[in-house]
């Protein structure tokens, strides 16, 4: 699990530092970005230790990894709804917020990667319910 | 008690005697009344209310009196169309567009994936087609991305439903307005977009003097003028008020705590996240005087019959699925729910986006299944003959989102069917060239507006000219026989579906074709089998019973062949986790709950209280933009006008947009009524003329969306932001910030100038120059000065539609 391990250690990384950076913004859609943020990192805090047992099923920590994703996937969307906000009311923080939203395109790919080990690990039936179809890798 | 009487509305054009009559069911909005169709010569000649229905007796509004004419337009589309390498449309033939969009989705797929291809279809079509688009959409092409303009006017009232009861279907129905003793409309304008509906509702209160009625509206709507009680709050403050509201009702112990002990879950959270709002504090936020709110809370804290009505100003504004789970609370912490005369109506925004929610064309899985849990997808599996593994898992993505994943460009090909986005989405700039990146198949009887994005243009019947079933707002299943063949070389929306699905080849696990029906009504007979048992079993319908006993309202099953008044009158909620069509999401970010999250809750059969937690309208207005705009329907015309604006009738009354604006703040810029002024947001501008008055509050303006053609600047939706409610993922259209610009010559005067001559010159009248530059009307004129000319000044008159008043 050395490298699942690695790649969520990542995206905590990512997650604080845009939750640091816009926890003082008080637009409604940056508050939801925050609480957001808070928890994937208070799950990524639970999930982490249990990354650690590389003998450790899925069951272990299905519930964080299942909050984690479903959070990026909120971020995503209410981000890029903030960064339009920004942009239509010209305010001074929408460069920095244009290269936060970088950061959290990292996350995603780092989620993605992410998703793809756990199902390379345990078999698409087990992450199915898991993960968001949207991280799996493309299957035809 | 129902009508007392039926009133046949009838919009006939012919020479001569109609040859016949044929059973159908309107097709504009979602109250659902039974009509019959008049035919000459094969040809559609007109409409009557149908005077044996129940939800209509024989009445039809203005838009479903006047529906008839799109059929009879000069300007259908005959032949589908293909964009060719000019950039022009050009006509094809049906082999040649459909064999374009196999390919191009099998290209797709196999390019991006499963989730690449998107349809995107309506509220106006038959449960037939959605069912046919959800199988297709799951089973066939394995998308997630089946989503339908049901998101811009209903998703909220799926997702509320899902939050406080388990499963969609909404608990009261038109009986139980027919009883109760108070009837409060929040963000719904009764009068304007369900006239029929609203004439029961006066016909009952002249005679009997009830339902008491309370009317939420920041507007003073048609609607809001019956009112015995009109709370004209400020845009935006939906859930402060109803926390208020609940708070209040809680103090004064107006609660049942036996129905909360025992049939629901979660109230101390619920009672804690109202706390702050006190009447003070509930006052400032609404702007809603506190006399108002004691009167409000004791006419729903001690009635004993309460039925509450949501539709747009609830689910279009910000919080939206928080205000209506807190109608929802505040129902069950009185326990005014599951008996006669009780419960929440959260209504569905057009004929029958319910039917597509229900039978999963959108959202869920059909018949109220949870896409996260495994046995309702081994049911699907089971039900389609398809492999559990291959049915995609999880939440739908709303359209909003896909717009997103078409910009990142995820999405290979979008499939419109039935609908208008290029006028009926927000923030239209952003939607026209998201569109114009992405191979768009455009399935719709005329050329919209969005067929300037369309590739691929697929000519479709029109009501009358197709068989099925349609679902209203309260659970009514409805049938709409076919009237008349469309014009040659026009296909249904189910016709063109079968077609797809037989050219990709989809086939089941055993190889035999995945649609292995042929006509709705065939489908109508496998939809019921996949909803038996399930909470909108209608295993015990029939077209024949349908059109026998004038539609059925679900679930309608062995035990009730009649179907069902209301839901939970035994008090069983469908919140056991192996029942629930959702583990619900968390309240106030819209993140879909764990399988376990939801077990810990332990609902149990019992409905679930949220905590309501406020969040403001994201945008709001500024120095910039100082005023909140808003938009909505008019009486007179339906969504973007595809069918209404082909009425005579309807065009003349309401050709243009306008824009409605306070008496005051028309004042403060010395506009003169019909005054062309430009409404800029940060998305766009539009030109409309001003309709000045008091139907607006000092700092609200209204623009009608129904006008978006690309001739001329008058869609609304240039203006609106594109934020959605966290939870439904529905647009927030009801709160976006503006201002208003002169559009204004200037003339210096010279000798000889008077107001008069300035006047005539610039063919105004002479008031309005006046009022324009403030001047006293024997103001002095000199040489020199410079006045203010108005463009243009056509006054904007809109007939009201009353005419229940005559009647009752």
């Amino acid at each position: 699990m050395a490298e699942l391990t690695i790649t969520f250690e990542a995206v905590w990384a990512s997650a604080i530092q845009v939750e640091r950076a816009i926890r003082e913004a008080d637009n409604p859609l940056a508050k939801l970005c925050v609480t957001v943020l808070s928890e994937q990192v208070q799950q990524l805090e639970r999930l982490l230790p249990k990354l650690a047992d590389e003998g450790a099923a899925l069951e272990v920590g299905k519930r964080e990894i299942s909050i984690v994703y479903h959070d990026d996937e909120l971020i995503d969307s209410y981000f890029r709804s903030w960064l339009r906000h920004l942009k239509w009311s010209e305010d001074p923080f929408e460069p920095e917020a244009e290269r936060l939203l970088t950061v959290l395109e990292e996350m995603k790919s780092n989620l993605k990667e992410a998703a793809r080990l756990l199902e390379d690990r345990f078999g698409y039936d087990a992450v199915k319910y898991v993960i968001p179809f949207f991280y799996m890798p493309i299957h035809h | 008690m129902s009508w007392i009487d039926e009133r046949v509305d009838m919009n006939v054009y012919t020479q001569g005697e109609v040859d016949r009559w044929v059973y159908s069911t309107c097709n504009i909005c979602s109250v659902g009344c039974g009509c019959q169709i008049a035919v000459k010569n094969d040809k559609i000649v007109g409409i009557r209310g149908n005077a044996n229905h129940p939800i209509n007796r024989g009445r039809l509004g203005p838009k479903g009196e006047n529906q008839w004419y799109a059929n009879n337009s000069t300007d259908r589309l005959l032949t589908p169309l293909i964009r060719n390498a000019s950039g022009e449309l050009e006509p094809a033939t049906w082999d040649d567009a459909m064999s374009l969009i196999v390919r191009k989705t099998k290209e797709t797929l196999q390019q991006k994936g499963a989730n690449s291809v998107a349809i995107y279809s309506t509220g106006q079509g038959h449960l037939e087609d959605y069912y046919t688009i959800g199988k297709i959409g799951r089973a066939g092409l394995h998308t997630h991305l089946l989503d339908a303009n049901t998101r811009l006017c209903t998703a909220t009232t799926e997702f509320c439903l899902l939050q406080s009861f388990g499963a969609d279907g909404t608990p009261a129905s038109y009986d139980d307005v027919d009883e109760t003793d108070v009837l409060m409309l929040f963000g719904h304008n009764l009068a304007e977009t369900g006239t029929v509906l609203f004439e029961r509702v006066m016909q009952r209160k002249k005679r009997t003097g009830k339902p008491y009625l309370i009317v939420v509206d920041p507007r003073l709507t048609p609607t809001a003028k019956e009112a015995d009680l009109h709370l004209q709050l400020y845009p935006g403050t939906n859930v402060p008020l109803l926390n208020g509201l609940i708070r209040m009702i809680v103090k004064s112990g107006h609660i049942d705590e036996s129905f909360i002990q025992n049939h629901t879950i979660g109230f101390n959270k619920m009672l804690a996240s109202v706390e702050e709002w006190t009447p003070e504090k509930c006052a400032n936020v609404t702007g809603i005087p506190i006399e108002q709110l004691e009167t409000a809370s004791a006419a729903l804290g001690q009635t004993s019959k309460l039925v509450t009505t949501t539709l747009q100003g609830t689910f279009q504004s910000a919080d939206a699925t928080t205000a209506c789970v807190a109608i929802n609370n505040l129902h069950l912490i009185r326990g005014l729910i599951g008996k006669p005369g009780c419960g929440p109506l959260h209504m569905a925004g057009q004929p029958s986006s319910s039917a597509n929610r229900t039978v999963g064309g959108v959202g869920t899985y059909p018949a109220h299944r949870n896409p996260q849990n495994p046995k309702h997808l081994q049911e699907m599996a089971r039900l389609w003959n398809v492999e559990e593994r291959t049915l995609p898992a999880g939440p739908e993505k709303g359209i909003e989102d896909q717009i997103s994943m078409i910009e990142r460009g995820e999405i290979g090909l979008f499939w419109n069917i039935g609908t208008n986005p290029l006028v009926s989405l927000p923030n239209r700039p952003r939607v026209k060239k998201a569109l114009e990146s992405v191979f768009v198949v455009v399935q719709d009887p005329f050329l919209t507006e969005t067929s300037a994005v369309a590739d691929v243009v697929l000519p479709a019947a029109l009501w009358g000219e197709k068989e099925g079933t349609m679902e209203n707002a309260d659970r009514t299943i409805n049938l709409l026989r076919k009237a008349v063949d469309p014009p040659e070389g026009v296909k249904s929306d189910f016709e063109i579906l079968l077609d797809f699905a037989r050219r990709m080849d989809f086939r089941d696990k055993d190889g035999r074709p995945l649609i292995g029906y042929s006509t709705p009504e065939q489908c109508f007979e496998e939809w019921k089998s996949v909803s038996r048992g399930r909470p909108c079993d209608m295993s015990g319908i029939t077209y024949e019973k349908l059109e026998r006993h004038n539609g059925l309202r679900w679930p309608v099953t062995e035990e009730r062949p009649l179907g069902t008044p209301r839901l939970y009158s035994d008090l069983r909620f469908h919140t056991k986790a192996d029942d629930a069509q959702s583990y619900t999401k968390d309240q106030f970010t819209g993140r879909p709950l764990t399988p376990s999250e939801y077990a810990e809750l332990k609902p149990d059969g019992r409905a679930i209280l949220h905590p309501t937690r406020y969040s403001p309208p994201p945008e709001m207005p500024t120095a910039a933009y100082p005023f909140w705009l808003t938009t909505g329907r008019l009486v007179w015309h339906w969504h973007t006008r595809t069918k209404t604006a082909r009425s005579p009738y309807l065009q003349a009354i309401a050709p243009n947009a306008y824009v409605e604006i306070n008496v005051e703040d028309a004042e403060d810029l010395s506009l003169v009524p019909g005054e062309l002024v430009r409404i800029a947001s940060p998305r766009g501008w539009i030109e409309v003329p001003a309709k000045i008055g008091t139907t607006v509050q000092k700092g609200l303006i209204f623009v009608p969306f129904h006008y978006g053609s690309w001739n001329g600047r008058q869609a609304a939706n240039e203006l609106t932001a594109d934020f959605v409610d966290p939870l439904s993922k529905q647009p927030t259209f009801k709160q976006s910030a503006c201002r208003i610009e002169k559009i204004r010559h200037s003339h210096t005067l010279t000798m000889g100038d008077t107001l008069q001559t300035v006047a005539d010159h610039y063919r105004i009248r002479l008031e309005d120059l006046i009022k324009a530059n403030r001047l006293s009307a024997d103001h002095a004129v000199q040489v020199g000065q410079t006045l203010d000319i108005p463009v243009s000044a056509a006054n904007v008159t809109l007939p009201a539609y009353m005419p229940y008043l005559n009647q009752v």
